[in-house]
Protein backbone atom coordinates (compact mmCIF):
# COMPACT_ATOMS: atom_id res chain seq x y z
CA UNK A 1 0.00 0.00 0.00
CA UNK A 2 1.10 3.49 -0.60
CA UNK A 3 1.60 6.56 1.29
CA UNK A 4 -1.43 8.23 -0.15
CA UNK A 5 -3.49 4.76 -0.21
CA UNK A 6 -2.86 3.91 3.10
CA UNK A 7 -3.50 8.25 4.22
CA UNK A 8 -7.06 7.43 2.84
CA UNK A 9 -7.38 4.13 4.29
CA UNK A 10 -6.33 5.68 7.79
CA UNK A 11 -9.01 8.04 6.87
CA UNK A 12 -11.78 5.23 6.91
CA UNK A 13 -11.94 5.94 2.87
CA UNK A 14 -12.17 2.71 0.56
CA UNK A 15 -8.95 3.77 -1.74
CA UNK A 16 -9.81 1.35 -4.31
CA UNK A 17 -13.62 2.85 -5.01
CA UNK A 18 -12.49 6.35 -4.58
CA UNK A 19 -9.70 6.07 -7.32
CA UNK A 20 -12.29 4.40 -9.33
CA UNK A 21 -14.68 7.03 -9.08
CA UNK A 22 -12.77 10.06 -9.33
CA UNK A 23 -8.87 8.51 -11.04
CA UNK A 24 -6.47 9.33 -9.27
CA UNK A 25 -8.31 10.20 -5.44
CA UNK A 26 -6.95 13.18 -2.78
CA UNK A 27 -8.66 13.72 0.47
CA UNK A 28 -6.95 16.83 2.27
CA UNK A 29 -8.18 19.85 4.44
CA UNK A 30 -8.84 22.85 2.08
CA UNK A 31 -6.95 25.93 1.59
CA UNK A 32 -7.54 29.61 0.72
CA UNK A 33 -6.68 28.54 -2.53
CA UNK A 34 -9.58 26.14 -2.80
CA UNK A 35 -12.44 28.94 -2.10
CA UNK A 36 -12.82 29.51 -5.74
CA UNK A 37 -13.60 25.60 -6.48
CA UNK A 38 -15.77 25.12 -3.55
CA UNK A 39 -18.00 28.11 -4.35
CA UNK A 40 -18.67 27.10 -7.88
CA UNK A 41 -19.58 23.31 -6.11
CA UNK A 42 -21.98 25.59 -3.79
CA UNK A 43 -23.47 27.58 -6.65
CA UNK A 44 -23.97 24.80 -8.79
CA UNK A 45 -27.13 23.92 -6.67
CA UNK A 46 -27.68 26.87 -4.69
CA UNK A 47 -30.33 28.56 -6.33
CA UNK A 48 -32.39 25.55 -6.94
CA UNK A 49 -34.45 25.43 -4.01
CA UNK A 50 -33.99 21.50 -2.75
CA UNK A 51 -30.00 21.45 -1.71
CA UNK A 52 -29.36 24.43 0.75
CA UNK A 53 -31.80 27.18 2.41
CA UNK A 54 -29.87 29.69 0.25
CA UNK A 55 -31.23 32.48 -1.76
CA UNK A 56 -27.96 34.07 -2.83
CA UNK A 57 -24.87 32.93 -5.06
CA UNK A 58 -21.57 32.50 -2.75
CA UNK A 59 -18.58 34.97 -2.90
CA UNK A 60 -15.55 33.37 -3.27
CA UNK A 61 -14.84 35.89 -0.60
CA UNK A 62 -17.30 34.22 1.27
CA UNK A 63 -15.88 30.87 0.76
CA UNK A 64 -12.04 32.11 2.19
CA UNK A 65 -13.76 33.31 5.02
CA UNK A 66 -15.64 29.90 5.35
CA UNK A 67 -12.55 28.18 5.24
CA UNK A 68 -10.59 30.33 7.23
CA UNK A 69 -13.41 29.94 10.50
CA UNK A 70 -13.56 26.47 9.60
CA UNK A 71 -9.49 25.71 10.70
CA UNK A 72 -10.11 28.62 13.66
CA UNK A 73 -12.62 26.23 15.16
CA UNK A 74 -10.48 23.23 14.05
CA UNK A 75 -13.07 21.69 12.20
CA UNK A 76 -11.36 22.49 9.03
CA UNK A 77 -13.06 21.77 5.50
CA UNK A 78 -11.96 18.42 3.89
CA UNK A 79 -11.48 18.48 -0.44
CA UNK A 80 -11.88 15.45 -1.99
CA UNK A 81 -9.60 15.74 -5.21
CA UNK A 82 -9.76 14.10 -8.52
CA UNK A 83 -6.48 14.67 -10.24
CA UNK A 84 -6.11 18.51 -9.72
CA UNK A 85 -9.87 19.41 -9.82
CA UNK A 86 -12.20 19.65 -6.26
CA UNK A 87 -14.58 16.80 -7.14
CA UNK A 88 -16.94 17.55 -3.45
CA UNK A 89 -15.75 18.76 0.05
CA UNK A 90 -17.00 18.36 3.61
CA UNK A 91 -17.53 20.67 5.99
CA UNK A 92 -18.86 19.97 9.89
CA UNK A 93 -19.46 22.41 12.18
CA UNK A 94 -21.22 22.47 15.96
CA UNK A 95 -24.89 22.18 16.37
CA UNK A 96 -26.65 25.53 14.92
CA UNK A 97 -28.46 26.19 18.59
CA UNK A 98 -26.58 27.01 21.81
CA UNK A 99 -22.86 25.70 20.16
CA UNK A 100 -21.54 25.98 23.02
CA UNK A 101 -23.49 23.12 24.94
CA UNK A 102 -24.26 21.24 21.94
CA UNK A 103 -20.76 21.10 20.63
CA UNK A 104 -20.99 17.03 20.69
CA UNK A 105 -23.13 17.21 18.06
CA UNK A 106 -22.05 18.02 14.68
CA UNK A 107 -23.90 18.96 11.93
CA UNK A 108 -22.77 17.23 8.40
CA UNK A 109 -22.45 18.88 5.27
CA UNK A 110 -21.61 17.14 1.79
CA UNK A 111 -21.49 18.64 -1.21
CA UNK A 112 -20.50 17.39 -4.61
CA UNK A 113 -19.39 18.87 -7.90
CA UNK A 114 -22.50 18.12 -10.69
CA UNK A 115 -19.71 16.04 -12.81
CA UNK A 116 -19.66 13.52 -9.94
CA UNK A 117 -23.32 13.67 -8.77
CA UNK A 118 -25.03 10.28 -8.59
CA UNK A 119 -21.94 8.40 -8.81
CA UNK A 120 -21.69 6.95 -5.52
CA UNK A 121 -19.42 9.31 -3.75
CA UNK A 122 -22.31 10.45 -1.40
CA UNK A 123 -21.92 7.38 0.37
CA UNK A 124 -17.99 7.62 1.01
CA UNK A 125 -18.13 11.48 1.68
CA UNK A 126 -21.00 10.41 4.29
CA UNK A 127 -18.77 7.54 5.64
CA UNK A 128 -16.45 9.54 5.91
CA UNK A 129 -18.06 12.97 8.06
CA UNK A 130 -19.24 10.59 10.43
CA UNK A 131 -15.43 9.02 10.88
CA UNK A 132 -14.42 12.91 10.85
CA UNK A 133 -17.37 14.10 13.24
CA UNK A 134 -15.98 10.72 15.75
CA UNK A 135 -12.27 11.63 15.58
CA UNK A 136 -13.35 15.18 16.78
CA UNK A 137 -15.19 13.94 20.12
CA UNK A 138 -18.78 14.03 18.62
CA UNK A 139 -21.43 11.82 19.95
CA UNK A 140 -24.34 12.89 17.06
CA UNK A 141 -23.95 13.70 14.02
CA UNK A 142 -27.12 15.41 12.17
CA UNK A 143 -27.94 16.68 8.79
CA UNK A 144 -30.14 19.55 7.96
CA UNK A 145 -32.00 17.99 4.57
CA UNK A 146 -34.80 19.79 2.68
CA UNK A 147 -37.80 18.17 2.35
CA UNK A 148 -37.31 17.89 -1.88
CA UNK A 149 -34.16 16.72 -1.90
CA UNK A 150 -34.55 12.95 -1.51
CA UNK A 151 -30.97 11.64 -2.91
CA UNK A 152 -30.05 13.46 0.99
CA UNK A 153 -32.77 11.89 2.99
CA UNK A 154 -32.10 8.34 1.61
CA UNK A 155 -28.19 8.51 1.78
CA UNK A 156 -28.69 9.90 5.34
CA UNK A 157 -30.91 6.67 6.38
CA UNK A 158 -28.43 5.16 4.39
CA UNK A 159 -26.16 5.99 7.52
CA UNK A 160 -28.55 4.71 9.70
CA UNK A 161 -29.53 8.02 10.55
CA UNK A 162 -33.26 8.69 11.26
CA UNK A 163 -35.83 11.90 11.51
CA UNK A 164 -35.49 13.75 14.46
CA UNK A 165 -37.39 16.74 13.74
CA UNK A 166 -39.54 18.12 10.91
CA UNK A 167 -39.84 21.90 10.61
CA UNK A 168 -42.27 23.25 7.87
CA UNK A 169 -42.04 26.31 6.55
CA UNK A 170 -38.60 27.20 8.08
CA UNK A 171 -36.77 28.92 5.72
CA UNK A 172 -36.77 30.56 2.54
CA UNK A 173 -34.95 28.54 -0.39
CA UNK A 174 -34.65 30.64 -3.84
CA UNK A 175 -37.63 32.69 -2.66
CA UNK A 176 -40.03 29.49 -1.78
CA UNK A 177 -40.88 29.03 2.11
CA UNK A 178 -38.94 25.67 2.42
CA UNK A 179 -39.78 22.51 5.03
CA UNK A 180 -36.61 20.99 6.35
CA UNK A 181 -35.72 17.79 8.21
CA UNK A 182 -33.18 17.22 10.53
CA UNK A 183 -31.80 13.69 10.47
CA UNK A 184 -29.82 12.35 13.30
CA UNK A 185 -28.17 9.58 15.29
CA UNK A 186 -25.57 8.55 17.65
CA UNK A 187 -22.25 8.25 16.08
CA UNK A 188 -21.59 4.94 18.34
CA UNK A 189 -24.57 3.58 16.58
CA UNK A 190 -23.61 4.35 13.16
CA UNK A 191 -20.28 2.45 13.96
CA UNK A 192 -22.49 -0.36 15.15
CA UNK A 193 -23.55 -1.10 11.71
CA UNK A 194 -21.48 -3.06 8.77
CA UNK A 195 -20.59 -0.07 7.31
CA UNK A 196 -19.34 1.16 10.27
CA UNK A 197 -17.17 -1.33 11.41
CA UNK A 198 -15.91 -2.25 7.80
CA UNK A 199 -14.98 2.11 8.63
CA UNK A 200 -13.21 0.41 11.32
CA UNK A 201 -11.63 -2.31 10.25
CA UNK A 202 -10.07 -0.21 7.62
CA UNK A 203 -8.95 2.06 9.61
CA UNK A 204 -7.22 -0.11 11.81
CA UNK A 205 -5.51 -2.27 9.42
CA UNK A 206 -4.12 1.04 7.86
CA UNK A 207 -3.24 2.24 11.14
CA UNK A 208 -1.08 -0.79 11.61
CA UNK A 209 0.05 -1.17 8.61
CA UNK A 210 1.46 2.79 8.90
CA UNK A 211 2.85 1.96 12.50
CA UNK A 212 5.01 -0.78 10.70
CA UNK A 213 6.33 0.81 7.81
CA UNK A 214 7.23 3.83 10.49
CA UNK A 215 8.92 1.02 12.69
CA UNK A 216 10.64 -0.32 10.02
CA UNK A 217 11.77 3.12 8.82
CA UNK A 218 13.32 3.72 12.10
CA UNK A 219 15.03 0.54 12.48
CA UNK A 220 17.16 1.02 9.13
CA UNK A 221 17.59 4.58 9.91
CA UNK A 222 19.59 3.28 13.26
CA UNK A 223 21.11 0.67 11.58
CA UNK A 224 22.36 3.18 8.89
CA UNK A 225 24.11 5.65 11.33
CA UNK B 1 -38.32 40.03 43.75
CA UNK B 2 -35.62 41.60 41.72
CA UNK B 3 -34.54 45.16 42.38
CA UNK B 4 -34.55 47.63 39.63
CA UNK B 5 -33.26 50.79 41.44
CA UNK B 6 -31.17 51.80 37.90
CA UNK B 7 -34.84 51.45 36.17
CA UNK B 8 -36.11 54.83 35.47
CA UNK B 9 -38.68 54.36 32.91
CA UNK B 10 -42.29 55.90 33.91
CA UNK B 11 -45.57 54.27 32.69
CA UNK B 12 -46.89 56.41 29.75
CA UNK B 13 -49.96 57.63 30.02
CA UNK B 14 -51.73 55.77 26.89
CA UNK B 15 -50.24 52.51 28.84
CA UNK B 16 -53.88 50.41 28.29
CA UNK B 17 -53.86 51.81 24.75
CA UNK B 18 -50.23 50.68 24.04
CA UNK B 19 -50.63 47.64 25.97
CA UNK B 20 -53.66 46.58 23.84
CA UNK B 21 -52.20 47.54 20.03
CA UNK B 22 -49.34 44.53 21.22
CA UNK B 23 -52.40 42.09 21.41
CA UNK B 24 -52.50 42.05 25.66
CA UNK B 25 -55.37 42.61 27.97
CA UNK B 26 -54.68 45.39 30.30
CA UNK B 27 -57.14 44.31 32.77
CA UNK B 28 -55.75 40.28 32.77
CA UNK B 29 -51.65 42.29 33.02
CA UNK B 30 -52.69 43.93 35.65
CA UNK B 31 -54.74 41.34 38.01
CA UNK B 32 -51.20 39.54 37.20
CA UNK B 33 -49.12 42.57 38.26
CA UNK B 34 -50.40 44.69 40.02
CA UNK B 35 -49.71 47.36 37.35
CA UNK B 36 -48.15 45.61 34.90
CA UNK B 37 -46.17 46.85 31.32
CA UNK B 38 -44.06 45.49 28.94
CA UNK B 39 -41.29 47.34 27.01
CA UNK B 40 -38.21 47.16 24.81
CA UNK B 41 -35.02 46.20 27.56
CA UNK B 42 -32.38 48.96 27.79
CA UNK B 43 -28.94 48.37 29.17
CA UNK B 44 -30.39 49.81 32.51
CA UNK B 45 -32.09 46.54 32.86
CA UNK B 46 -28.94 43.95 32.23
CA UNK B 47 -28.89 43.24 36.58
CA UNK B 48 -32.49 42.30 36.48
CA UNK B 49 -32.26 40.20 33.53
CA UNK B 50 -28.95 38.58 35.00
CA UNK B 51 -30.92 38.04 38.39
CA UNK B 52 -33.74 36.47 36.46
CA UNK B 53 -31.70 34.21 34.15
CA UNK B 54 -29.03 32.84 36.91
CA UNK B 55 -32.08 31.79 39.39
CA UNK B 56 -32.08 28.43 37.21
CA UNK B 57 -28.91 28.79 35.09
CA UNK B 58 -27.78 26.17 36.74
CA UNK B 59 -30.45 24.18 37.51
CA UNK B 60 -29.66 21.80 34.43
CA UNK B 61 -34.04 22.42 33.08
CA UNK B 62 -34.39 25.66 31.78
CA UNK B 63 -30.96 26.79 30.06
CA UNK B 64 -28.19 24.87 28.37
CA UNK B 65 -25.50 26.06 30.25
CA UNK B 66 -23.02 25.21 33.08
CA UNK B 67 -22.51 28.91 34.30
CA UNK B 68 -24.04 31.42 35.79
CA UNK B 69 -24.52 34.46 33.21
CA UNK B 70 -22.62 37.74 34.34
CA UNK B 71 -23.74 41.30 34.12
CA UNK B 72 -21.66 41.98 30.81
CA UNK B 73 -22.98 38.70 28.63
CA UNK B 74 -26.33 40.20 29.58
CA UNK B 75 -25.76 43.62 28.11
CA UNK B 76 -23.76 42.42 25.75
CA UNK B 77 -27.16 39.99 24.59
CA UNK B 78 -29.03 43.48 25.12
CA UNK B 79 -26.86 45.23 22.88
CA UNK B 80 -26.55 42.23 20.21
CA UNK B 81 -30.69 42.48 20.47
CA UNK B 82 -30.87 46.12 19.90
CA UNK B 83 -28.71 45.86 17.02
CA UNK B 84 -30.09 43.15 15.06
CA UNK B 85 -33.46 44.75 15.52
CA UNK B 86 -34.67 42.38 17.63
CA UNK B 87 -34.78 43.56 21.14
CA UNK B 88 -35.45 42.00 24.29
CA UNK B 89 -38.83 42.51 25.98
CA UNK B 90 -39.04 42.79 29.45
CA UNK B 91 -41.94 42.35 31.63
CA UNK B 92 -42.73 45.35 34.32
CA UNK B 93 -44.76 44.88 37.74
CA UNK B 94 -44.72 48.14 39.38
CA UNK B 95 -41.31 49.29 38.59
CA UNK B 96 -39.83 46.12 38.94
CA UNK B 97 -38.90 43.79 36.23
CA UNK B 98 -40.42 40.02 37.08
CA UNK B 99 -39.74 38.84 33.14
CA UNK B 100 -38.26 39.21 30.46
CA UNK B 101 -38.90 37.62 26.67
CA UNK B 102 -36.71 37.54 23.41
CA UNK B 103 -37.19 36.72 19.91
CA UNK B 104 -34.59 35.99 17.16
CA UNK B 105 -34.04 34.55 14.10
CA UNK B 106 -33.79 30.21 14.14
CA UNK B 107 -30.78 29.32 15.02
CA UNK B 108 -29.84 27.26 11.61
CA UNK B 109 -29.46 29.32 8.76
CA UNK B 110 -30.86 32.49 10.42
CA UNK B 111 -30.57 34.91 6.61
CA UNK B 112 -32.92 32.95 5.66
CA UNK B 113 -34.78 30.90 8.23
CA UNK B 114 -35.54 34.94 9.53
CA UNK B 115 -39.32 34.22 9.23
CA UNK B 116 -39.12 31.39 11.96
CA UNK B 117 -38.50 32.83 15.34
CA UNK B 118 -37.05 31.81 18.02
CA UNK B 119 -38.48 32.42 21.49
CA UNK B 120 -37.03 32.39 25.01
CA UNK B 121 -38.84 33.35 28.03
CA UNK B 122 -37.41 34.19 31.61
CA UNK B 123 -39.62 34.59 34.67
CA UNK B 124 -38.67 35.58 38.20
CA UNK B 125 -39.31 32.90 40.30
CA UNK B 126 -41.45 34.45 42.45
CA UNK B 127 -43.89 35.40 39.70
CA UNK B 128 -43.85 31.99 38.32
CA UNK B 129 -47.07 29.92 38.10
CA UNK B 130 -49.29 32.53 37.95
CA UNK B 131 -50.23 33.27 34.12
CA UNK B 132 -47.75 35.00 33.06
CA UNK B 133 -45.82 32.86 30.34
CA UNK B 134 -49.22 32.95 28.01
CA UNK B 135 -49.52 36.78 28.09
CA UNK B 136 -45.51 36.84 27.08
CA UNK B 137 -46.67 34.10 24.49
CA UNK B 138 -49.03 36.46 22.67
CA UNK B 139 -46.73 39.55 22.88
CA UNK B 140 -44.05 36.79 21.07
CA UNK B 141 -46.52 36.20 18.51
CA UNK B 142 -47.92 39.82 17.99
CA UNK B 143 -44.10 41.23 17.86
CA UNK B 144 -43.01 38.07 15.52
CA UNK B 145 -45.97 38.65 12.88
CA UNK B 146 -44.82 42.06 12.74
CA UNK B 147 -41.25 40.85 11.83
CA UNK B 148 -43.34 39.12 8.83
CA UNK B 149 -42.76 35.70 10.73
CA UNK B 150 -44.52 32.69 9.71
CA UNK B 151 -43.34 30.69 12.86
CA UNK B 152 -42.56 30.43 15.97
CA UNK B 153 -40.31 27.74 17.51
CA UNK B 154 -39.13 27.36 20.75
CA UNK B 155 -36.37 25.03 21.97
CA UNK B 156 -37.47 23.07 26.00
CA UNK B 157 -35.00 20.72 27.70
CA UNK B 158 -36.58 17.70 28.02
CA UNK B 159 -35.89 18.25 31.62
CA UNK B 160 -38.26 21.09 31.99
CA UNK B 161 -41.44 19.44 32.53
CA UNK B 162 -43.02 22.61 33.75
CA UNK B 163 -42.13 24.49 30.22
CA UNK B 164 -42.89 21.49 28.11
CA UNK B 165 -46.51 21.19 30.11
CA UNK B 166 -46.87 24.85 28.85
CA UNK B 167 -45.25 24.92 25.55
CA UNK B 168 -47.57 21.36 24.33
CA UNK B 169 -50.82 23.19 24.43
CA UNK B 170 -49.45 26.50 22.00
CA UNK B 171 -46.53 24.77 20.03
CA UNK B 172 -46.96 21.48 18.22
CA UNK B 173 -42.99 19.09 18.84
CA UNK B 174 -41.27 19.77 15.99
CA UNK B 175 -38.32 17.74 16.76
CA UNK B 176 -37.13 15.51 19.73
CA UNK B 177 -32.98 15.82 20.01
CA UNK B 178 -31.37 13.05 21.90
CA UNK B 179 -28.25 13.91 23.91
CA UNK B 180 -28.00 17.25 22.07
CA UNK B 181 -27.25 19.58 24.93
CA UNK B 182 -24.73 19.38 28.05
CA UNK B 183 -26.39 21.22 31.04
CA UNK B 184 -25.53 21.07 34.88
CA UNK B 185 -22.23 18.75 33.70
CA UNK B 186 -24.94 16.23 31.85
CA UNK B 187 -26.53 15.08 27.77
CA UNK B 188 -29.92 16.17 28.22
CA UNK B 189 -32.67 15.59 25.41
CA UNK B 190 -33.77 18.99 23.57
CA UNK B 191 -37.39 19.21 22.18
CA UNK B 192 -38.28 21.70 19.42
CA UNK B 193 -41.71 23.04 19.76
CA UNK B 194 -43.51 25.23 16.83
CA UNK B 195 -46.58 27.11 15.88
CA UNK B 196 -47.46 28.45 12.36
CA UNK B 197 -48.91 32.25 13.21
CA UNK B 198 -51.44 31.94 11.33
CA UNK B 199 -52.96 29.19 12.68
CA UNK B 200 -52.64 30.94 15.98
CA UNK B 201 -54.30 33.59 14.80
CA UNK B 202 -57.26 32.07 13.90
CA UNK B 203 -57.65 30.26 17.70
CA UNK B 204 -59.43 31.47 20.39
CA UNK B 205 -56.23 33.05 22.01
CA UNK B 206 -55.06 34.34 18.99
CA UNK B 207 -58.41 36.39 18.23
CA UNK B 208 -58.52 38.14 21.30
CA UNK B 209 -55.22 39.21 20.85
CA UNK B 210 -56.50 40.63 17.13
CA UNK B 211 -59.60 41.99 19.46
CA UNK B 212 -56.96 44.17 21.48
CA UNK B 213 -55.31 45.39 18.47
CA UNK B 214 -58.59 46.21 16.99
CA UNK B 215 -59.62 48.32 20.10
CA UNK B 216 -56.33 50.22 20.12
CA UNK B 217 -56.47 50.97 16.02
CA UNK B 218 -60.16 52.39 16.77
CA UNK B 219 -58.93 54.25 19.83
CA UNK B 220 -55.91 55.27 17.64
CA UNK B 221 -58.84 56.35 15.00
CA UNK B 222 -61.12 58.43 17.44
CA UNK B 223 -58.38 60.22 19.40
CA UNK B 224 -55.66 62.53 19.20
CA UNK B 225 -52.65 60.74 17.29
CA UNK B 226 -49.54 63.06 18.74
CA UNK B 227 -47.88 60.55 20.59
CA UNK B 228 -49.51 57.54 19.54
CA UNK B 229 -47.56 56.58 16.51
CA UNK B 230 -47.38 52.52 16.19
CA UNK B 231 -44.01 53.08 15.66
CA UNK B 232 -43.40 53.34 19.23
CA UNK B 233 -44.24 50.02 20.38
CA UNK B 234 -42.69 48.06 17.31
Amino acid sequence: MDKRTNQLERMGLNSARLDHLLGHAEVRFACREDAAAIAAIYNETALNGRTSASNELQTVEGMEYAIYLSHEISWPITVFMAGDQVAAYVFLQPFSWESQACGKTAELNVYIANRWRNTGLGIHLAGFAATLAYQLGCINGVCWIMDANPASRRLARAASCVEWGYFPKLGRSAGVLVDVALYGNRLDNFFATAWGRRIQRRRATARREYEDYMAAASNFSESQS
Amino acid sequence: MISTTNINHEMPHDRAYRLKALGLSPAKLDRLLGLGWVRPADHADAASLTEIFNQTALSGRNSPTDSHSTLAEMECLIQQQIDTDWPIWVCISHQSVVAFMLLRPFSWNPRNCCETAELAIYIDAAWQGIGLAPELTTLAFVLAEQKACHNVAIWVLAKNQASLKFTRKIFSEWAHLPSLASSAGELCDVYVLGTQLAQWFASPPGRRARCHQMEAAAQLSTADTTDRSPTLFV
